[in-house]
């Protein structure tokens, strides 16, 4: 679990993925429990403010919540969530950036597709 | 009027004028980092906070009340500093036990297991503490003592890895359960960087920036690129440094830049706080922003 | 309360010192006792005779006050302790100290005397008798010489470790062309200028005066301790505010 600190992303927004990195890869099961803020600031050797950031960005996003005297949760449904946010997000975050470097390579639609495809089957 | 409140404070020691009209605010509960070059000021900063010495002009006040010749509101006080304040010839834990009698809350059992995990054998005595032990020993008094406002000066002075990496999770862990105010005051910064909420930059006795990290780096960006495009794209703006390597230029900013406002062949990344800190005290740096 | 943590600490700081100091003074009198003892019989008289233990006590005391301040300032501060409160302790710890001082002497005297009683040649006894004889003549009130003394040694030695705690701040305040100047200066005055001064221009009339308020100071023209006392308390009190003058402006040093 790494943080990046000199990443363009700010750090709550770091963890906030590695949660759902956690979630989608079965890592943190739907109704289980996740780390406490204290367990990821120390974890990460970052402030506890920001990691509550953190857990408040994925508690707004109906990612977890919070079961009074026990912890943060889990929500169900949450793996799915996460899949459509990101699903929504893949375009802008990743495919204008390949389309933007192939043109910048002079590779063509044609060229790029057939190495879209290689990529599928690899 | 919770925090330390430090109020035009200047303090000179012959000629050299270690704090100039210094005025800066610890609220309660975060962790601050108190950033400065070596000479900068940060430990007069301290003493003169715990009345370890006295300041030419101003005042600090803690929770309301001055501090000077106030015991207790310099018992919610807890510094630790390179110099050595304890008798050579002390025991360690005879050192814990003096400290708890005049630090009521100071916890004992945790003193021990923190030592127990740093691997210090209380028996010894203070002189025979190497420069390591001797900071992790006083780091244990310190988040031992459960005062509301911990002053550490220079903690990781010494300390090897393993250490500083215990140091940073163990001051975490503590900060989660007790919350206290917390100022580290260090010339490393990028390990501090993660840990502390709020930045307090000092240079030659005076308070450059006081606000919080995210706020301070939420304006800060590097541009780097070809030489004569950076220039255009900088020009006018809020510039901290430059850099040059052959035809290839680096510039920092402390103002926000709109990503789509780049153009292409120019890079932008974010400053990290050192990286800030750095180009914020160079003397031979650009304008200060 | 600080102050009450403050004093602790002094007083267990002083602990092993004033602790090694009473045994030695014990075994030395009662290794003196012995070879008393055993030197009477055949030999003719012997006469032992020790009294004034109480001015190596005063010595001690004296010693003790100057070596006192440095570390224990820099530990209370370190500490958050006031200087206000750290000067406070130095003169509550510094009574007590006194006080167990004065009271270990008188016990001793005692102790001494019913070692002597068994034998006419040798006299233990304390300081009290030696100085203010003629008050004593006649036998005298034991349990009179005894609290008089107590009292007499209690304000004498808590004089004396304040003059050591001034002397001890003093230099701790001054800077090392001070302290030359000071540790020079001063006995130089007083051991060679003054009294060559004295001899050769006032014809010994300083020293003389010297001697007159000294003797009147401590009562010894009348033969009263009271008058002593006076003194002690006295010479406390400034020494106690020249020391809170020095202390409320002391810094720490590294």
């Amino acid at each position: 679990m790494e943080i990046r600190f000199e990443d363009e992303k700010p750090i709550f927004l770091q963890i906030a993925e590695q949660i759902e990195d956690g979630i989608l890869s079965g890592a943190f099961c739907e109704e289980t429990q996740i780390p406490s803020t204290t367990e990821i600031s120390v974890g990460y050797k970052i402030n506890p403010a920001t990691a509550l950031k953190g857990i408040n960005l994925l508690v707004d996003s109906g990612i977890v919540y919070k079961k009074r005297g026990v912890g943060m949760f889990v929500a169900s449904g949450a793996a799915k969530k996460i899949m459509e946010k990101r699903r929504k997000e893949f375009y802008q975050k990743y495919i204008i950036k390949v389309t933007g470097e192939a043109k910048k390579l002079q590779l063509t639609q044609k060229e790029l597709t057939e190495m879209i495809e290689r990529g599928y089957k690899g | 009027m919770k925090g330390i409140e430090v109020k035009n404070v200047s303090k000179a020691f012959g000629k050299v004028n270690a704090l100039r009209d210094v005025s800066v605010t610890f609220e309660k509960e975060k962790i601050y980092g108190l950033l400065g070059r070596n000479g900068a000021g940060k430990s007069t900063l301290f003493n003169v906070i715990t009345n370890r010495i006295f300041p030419d002009e101003g005042m600090v006040f803690i929770d309301g009340e001055t501090s000077a010749g106030n015991d207790s509101a310099l018992q919610k006080i807890f510094m630790m500093s390179e110099k050595n304040y304890y008798p050579e010839t002390m025991r360690l834990s005879e050192v814990i036990r003096w400290t708890r009698e005049f630090y009521p809350d100071f916890d004992t059992e945790y003193a021990r297991e923190l030592a127990g995990r740093f691997g210090l054998d209380l028996r010894k005595k203070v002189k025979g503490l190497s420069t390591g032990y001797g900071s992790i020993f006083k780091i244990i008094l310190t988040l031992s003592s459960n005062a509301d406002y911990l002053l550490f000066d220079e903690p990781i002075l010494g300390l090897d890895a393993n250490h500083r990496d215990m140091f940073y999770k163990i001051l975490l862990e503590k900060y989660s359960q007790n919350p206290c105010t917390v100022v580290l005051s260090t010339h490393l910064i990028e390990e501090v960087s993660g840990v502390i909420e709020d930045v307090v930059i000092i240079r030659q006795g005076e308070i450059l920036k006081q606000a919080s990290q995210e706020e301070l780096l939420a304006n800060a960006f590097v541009i780097t690129g070809n030489a004569a495009e950076v220039d255009r794209f900088t020009e006018g703006k809020k510039i901290l440094g430059t850099e040059s390597l052959g035809g290839f230029k680096t510039v920092y900013l402390s103002e926000f830049v709109e990503k789509s406002s780049l153009p292409s062949g120019l890079e932008l990344s974010k400053m990290d706080l050192q990286k800030y800190f750095i180009q914020l005290t160079n003397h031979e740096g650009g304008e200060m922003a | 309360m600080t102050w009450k943590a403050a004093v602790k600490y002094r007083l267990w700081e002083s602990k092993k010192s004033i602790l090694t100091f009473f045994i030695i003074l014990m075994l030395l009198t009662a290794l003196l006792a012995c070879m008393a003892v055993s030197f009477t019989g055949d030999t003719g008289s012997v006469t032992i005779s020790i009294s004034g233990m109480e001015f190596g006590a005063g010595i001690f005391a004296f010693v003790l006050g100057i070596t006192s301040f440095r570390d224990s300032f820099r530990l209370m501060i370190q500490n958050g302790v006031s200087r206000k409160t750290i000067c406070l302790s130095m003169l509550v710890s510094g009574l007590i100290l006194s006080g167990i001082m004065s009271v270990l002497c008188g016990f001793l005297n005692v102790l001494g005397k019913w070692i002597s009683a068994g034998d006419s040649n040798v006299f233990l006894g304390g300081a009290m008798e030696t100085l203010y004889f003629p008050r004593y003549q006649g036998g005298g009130n034991g349990l009179q010489i005894l609290m008089e003394g107590i009292l007499f040694f209690f304000l004498l030695f808590a004089a004396v470790m304040a003059a050591g705690y001034f002397i001890g701040v003093l230099y701790y305040r001054m800077n090392k062309a001070c302290k030359i100047a000071v540790s020079v200066g001063v006995p130089g005055f007083f051991l060679f200028g003054l009294p060559i001064f004295d001899a050769v221009v006032t014809h010994g009339m300083i020293y003389r005066g010297f001697f007159e308020i000294f003797q009147r100071a401590y009562g010894f023209p009348t033969a009263n301790p009271y008058m002593g006392m006076l003194t002690s308390l006295a010479q406390l009190l400034l020494l106690s505010a020249c020391i809170w003058l020095l202390v409320r402006k002391a810094v720490i040093k590294d």
